[in-house]
């Protein structure tokens, strides 16, 4: 009972009542072998196919933008939401092209995206929009004869609501499951895979063949994405992994299939998971919730080989950590949604936050590592949007939101996006983030997603901003002031990458550059955060300034001064007299211990800039209460670097 | 109505059209047999459904399903045929505008799949880019050298800095490898499209090097980062590309044009066996709905 009632809530990241919301709201009607551990050596060289690298470098000398998490209205949640778009409309929006969104509005990127994932929900995938497009099948049944009636008759909302409800009792007619076998789910997959071969352009557009496994349990979250490295003749042969009948929601299930996957095919697949912030203290576990027992060799092994990069940005919140789990990291309060589980259904205790968040879970890595062999939680970090319109939209100034109810109107700020007896989330919670940013030597699918396999690759909260960070024991200051990349790759590792036996006495050097996105606001200060465990194994960290604009000096407490901030609210715009478009350091870890586990990795933090709220209210003329943020400091996050000691 | 267009691009797809077919097929002769001929009542599970039931569940699940699955598999066949034609007889199908809608795009995919388009000729291809220039427009591709000046690093001295460097790097031997601050960005590039150079330079910078004199250092120009100086070595202006340069693309503009062709022939013909009589009736207008709000900075 308990669990049919989360099918349809969380399956779908999103509740009934944030269904109601948007309705109510409407506007106008193969085994990868992990990296070399060791020896410092740039990634696999590929010959350059843009014919924009003039030197073509033997390692990745650009940076590709896009979205790994992106729904259409072939989500059962989107479409009866509302939603409209299907997957070859997202893919046009994605490549700069103009369309009509789901509530008649114009939409178009301000730049393109370099890649996209259509990752929609596996389970009851094309149930929907066959629903609203009356598929016969589907009629004969009387239920979904009079779904199909109420969605075409202006009634959408109530439609959605029988459905939900239906899914939520159990009732679900057996006979219109869209699962894995049916031939209505089957072939939403071979258009799924269609639609990603058509957009697919090698060398200057990638469309990934993707789906969304959505795991509940309890109301929690603990969803991935699926990817696929192949094109459509290998994963043609294979259907999605559901949560729901045939699947499972553990994920060590979800494995299996990749597995299975890659031995009869010859393929590749990876999974990113996502919204630990809403898993209610079970994403990045220490006891397994499926058994209750500590985690064993398989399920970190698996977990390390399977999972190697993790979706820490999205508009359902940032997950980098809480102000709780780091009381003196002034940046750790940022777009936080920790209200409760997924559909809030139960509330979030303060013990729960170290299962949830990134920094707090590559520590306990760090822990089990120590404890099993293999660090389950070794992974890189990747932003990407979550959105359930079709449209991969992150910026403030063009922010869609997440679902049709989301949609640019002058109600969506205030509305509920969700509200259950325990707690409300409003529409200006959402979050205008992220995007993936992936180090590739061209890009393809193989190029990309391999670069996604050795972590070379960073989140960023909706900003182009372009970041390298080099690990290694040799990088001079002079390192800083040249070609970073050549020097980056000739002595050390990039991101995702690993350090091991230093030469006696050595403390490692860490080289990292950041430039602006060159339509965004400048950058404030590029920080390292460091995580150890130390002699007691206890887990620790810290987090330092290492580069930052102006003349500004650290004050008594250690502590940089605020940057300052240019913001015009009223008018929602800024000015980029402070800042700067570049900053570059090599920084050498001044308290390093040759004997101890270690990770690093940067942060990097723009000026403040407008909010996507500030956007709204200057646009659609709005008085927005003093619970609302109008301004924001948007933010990288680069995959970490490890350390471990020889044994 | 983006949802059917959508919708109807996809199910253009070739496997779709045979599972389609597949499926149409499958219910005529392998299931029904003939309630029209007062079998109704019969129900047929051949051997080579359950093969394909079968075959569904081993795709799923990577292995061959017991004696009580095919069981399961083979009940829900039933019971979904059963639902099928006691739907069909309660007439739940006719009147149903989406049901009309959904047949009529069967018999379209039909009777495409009957004519499929010939292949074509480069000549038509050729005659075809002729004719339609604004659709296969080329960027403008640049091949250049840049060399960039950190305002963070000059402060007040930014553009006197780059006279200078200017005046240093039109000088013969310069070396513009080494010269101004080192960034992120490449400093050459060879015949990058602009969209390309926008993305990673800010819009600014490309819409100023389209002025910028061919093969003489010049600037400062300014980007998202600060200010540049410039060699551009070559600029090929945006036009019409040739078919070599586009070759699938105007393909695939050629198919589809002759795909709407063949399809309104179609109709056409049907349309001539019909006496059609419109009764005379007002046109009035109705307000538009949908929203055109622009957003942007």
């Amino acid at each position: 009972m308990k669990r049919s009632q989360h099918f349809a809530t969380l399956m779908f990241g999103l509740s009934l009542p944030s269904l109601i919301a948007g309705c109510a709201s409407k506007p106008a009607e193969q085994a990868v072998t992990p990296p070399p551990v060791a020896p410092a050596v740039p990634p696999p060289i590929a010959p350059a196919v843009t014919a924009s690298a003039a030197a073509s470098p033997k390692y990745p000398s650009r940076v590709f933008f896009g979205d790994t998490h992106l729904h259409t209205a072939l989500s059962l949640d989107a479409g009866a939401a509302g939603g409209k778009l299907l997957p070859p409309e997202a893919y046009r929006f994605a490549k700069g092209e103009e369309v009509t969104s789901a509530t008649g509005q114009k939409a178009k990127l301000s730049r393109p995206l370099d890649f996209l994932v259509v990752a929609d929900h596996s389970d009851q995938m094309g149930f929907i929009t066959d629903l609203a497009a009356g598929k016969p099948e589907l009629l004969a049944n009387p239920l979904g004869k009079k779904w199909h009636d109420l969605m075409t008759s202006g009634k959408g909302m109530e439609a959605a609501m029988s459905i939900i409800t239906t899914f939520a009792q159990g009732k679900f007619p057996k006979d219109m499951m869209y699962n894995p076998g049916t031939t209505g789910y089957t072939s939403t997959w071979q258009a799924i895979i269609k639609a990603a071969e058509d957009a697919n352009q090698p060398g200057k557009f990638t469309a990934f063949i993707g789906y969304e496994w959505t795991s509940l349990v309890n109301g929690a979250n603990l969803h991935r994405n699926v990817l696929f490295r192949d094109n459509g003749d290998k994963a043609s042969q294979v259907e999605p992994f559901t949560n729901y009948a045939p699947g499972s929601s553990n994920p060590r299930d979800l494995w299996k299939w990749m597995t299975a996957y890659e031995q009869k095919t010859g393929g590749q697949v990876l999974a990113i998971a996502h919204n630990g912030n809403l898993s209610n203290g079970i994403m990045f576990p220490l006891i397994e919730s499926f058994n209750g027992k500590p985690l064993d060799r398989e399920y970190v092994e698996q977990r390390a080989k399977r999972e190697r990069i993790y979706e820490v940005t999205q508009i359902k919140g940032d997950g980098e950590t809480h102000p709780f789990l780091t009381p003196n990291d002034e940046f750790s309060d940022f777009e936080r949604w920790d209200k409760g589980n997924l559909d809030l259904t139960q509330k979030k205790k303060p013990e729960m936050l170290q299962f949830e968040y990134a920094r707090s879970a590559l520590k306990n890595g760090l822990k089990l590592e120590s404890q099993l062999g293999t660090n389950p939680y070794k992974f890189g970090m990747i932003g990407s949007t979550d959105s359930h319109t079709s449209l991969a939209t992150a910026d403030d100034n063009n922010f869609w939101g997440k679902i049709y109810g989301s949609e640019p109107s002058p109600r969506r700020t205030q509305h509920p996006f969700m509200k259950t007896p325990l707690a409300t989330i409003m529409g200006w919670e959402e979050t205008a983030s992220g995007y993936a940013a992936v180090w590739a030597n061209e890009n393809t699918r193989a190029s990309l997603f391999d670069a996604m396999q050795r972590k070379e690759v960073y989140a960023t909260t909706g900003p182009r901003m372009t970041v390298r960070f080099f690990g290694g024991w040799d990088y001079s200051a002079a390192d800083a002031k040249n070609d970073v990349a050549a020097a980056g790759y000739a002595k050390g590792v990039p991101m995702g990458g690993d350090l091991t036996s230093p030469a006696a006495g050595k403390s490692p050097t860490f080289l990292v550059a950041a430039m602006k996105d060159p339509e965004g606001g400048n950058l404030d200060r590029v920080q390292i955060i460091k995580g150890w465990m130390d002699e007691k194994g206890a887990l620790q960290e810290k987090v330092y300034d290492v580069a930052w604009s102006g003349e500004r000096k650290p004050g008594a407490n250690g502590k940089l001064p605020a940057v300052g901030n240019t913001v015009d609210v009223a008018n929602a715009t800024w000015t980029n007299t402070i800042g700067a478009a570049q900053l570059t350091q090599t920084w050498q870890d001044p308290d390093f211990s040759p004997a101890l586990r270690a990770f690093y990795y940067v942060r990097v933090l723009e000026i403040p800039t407008p909010r996507w709220t500030a956007y709204d209210a200057k646009r659609y003329n709005l008085k927005l209460g003093k619970e609302v943020p109008m301004t924001t400091q948007e933010r990288a996050y680069t995959s970490p670097i490890w350390y471990t000691p020889a044994k | 109505m983006n949802d059917t267009l959508g919708m109807r691009s996809w199910l253009r797809e070739p496997l779709l059209h045979f599972l389609l077919l597949g499926c149409a097929l499958f219910v005529l002769y392998g299931w029904v047999g003939g309630r029209a001929q007062g079998e109704g009542a019969n129900i047929v599970v051949t051997r080579r459904q359950i093969e394909q039931l079968t075959a569904g569940f081993v795709r799923m699940s990577h292995r061959a399903p017991d004696q009580a699955e095919v069981q399961a598999l083979i009940d829900e066949a039933i019971h979904e045929e059963i639902y099928y034609r006691e739907a069909k007889a309660l007439g739940l199908d006719r009147d149903d505008t989406i049901v009309r809608r959904r047949l009529t795009q069967k018999l379209q995919f039909v009777s495409e799949n009957v004519t499929p388009i010939p292949d074509p000729t480069d000549a038509q291809l050729e005659a075809y880019l002729r004719d339609n220039p604004q659709r296969f427009q080329q960027e403008i591709r640049y091949s250049l050298t840049q060399v960039y000046l950190d305002p963070e690093q000059h402060g007040a001295r930014l553009t006197d800095d780059a006279q200078a460097l200017l005046a240093q790097l039109r000088r013969p031997g310069s070396v513009p490898d080494t010269s101004g601050d080192a960034s992120l960005m490449p400093r050459s590039f060879e015949t990058v499209p602009a969209g390309e150079l926008s993305r990673m330079f800010g819009e600014k910078f490309e819409l100023a090097l389209r002025a910028v004199p061919i093969g003489q250092w010049s600037g400062p120009v300014p980007s998202g980062y600060g200010i540049h100086l410039v060699l551009v070595r070559e600029r090929a202006l945006d036009h019409t590309a040739t078919l070599a340069e586009m070759h699938d693309d105007v393909r695939r503009a050629w198919t589809e044009t002759q795909q709407a062709a063949a399809n309104a022939r179609f109709y056409a013909d049907l349309r001539k066996r019909y006496h059609v009589t419109v009764a005379p009736h007002e046109v009035t207008t109705a307000p538009s709905v949908g929203q055109t709000t622009e957003l942007g900075p």
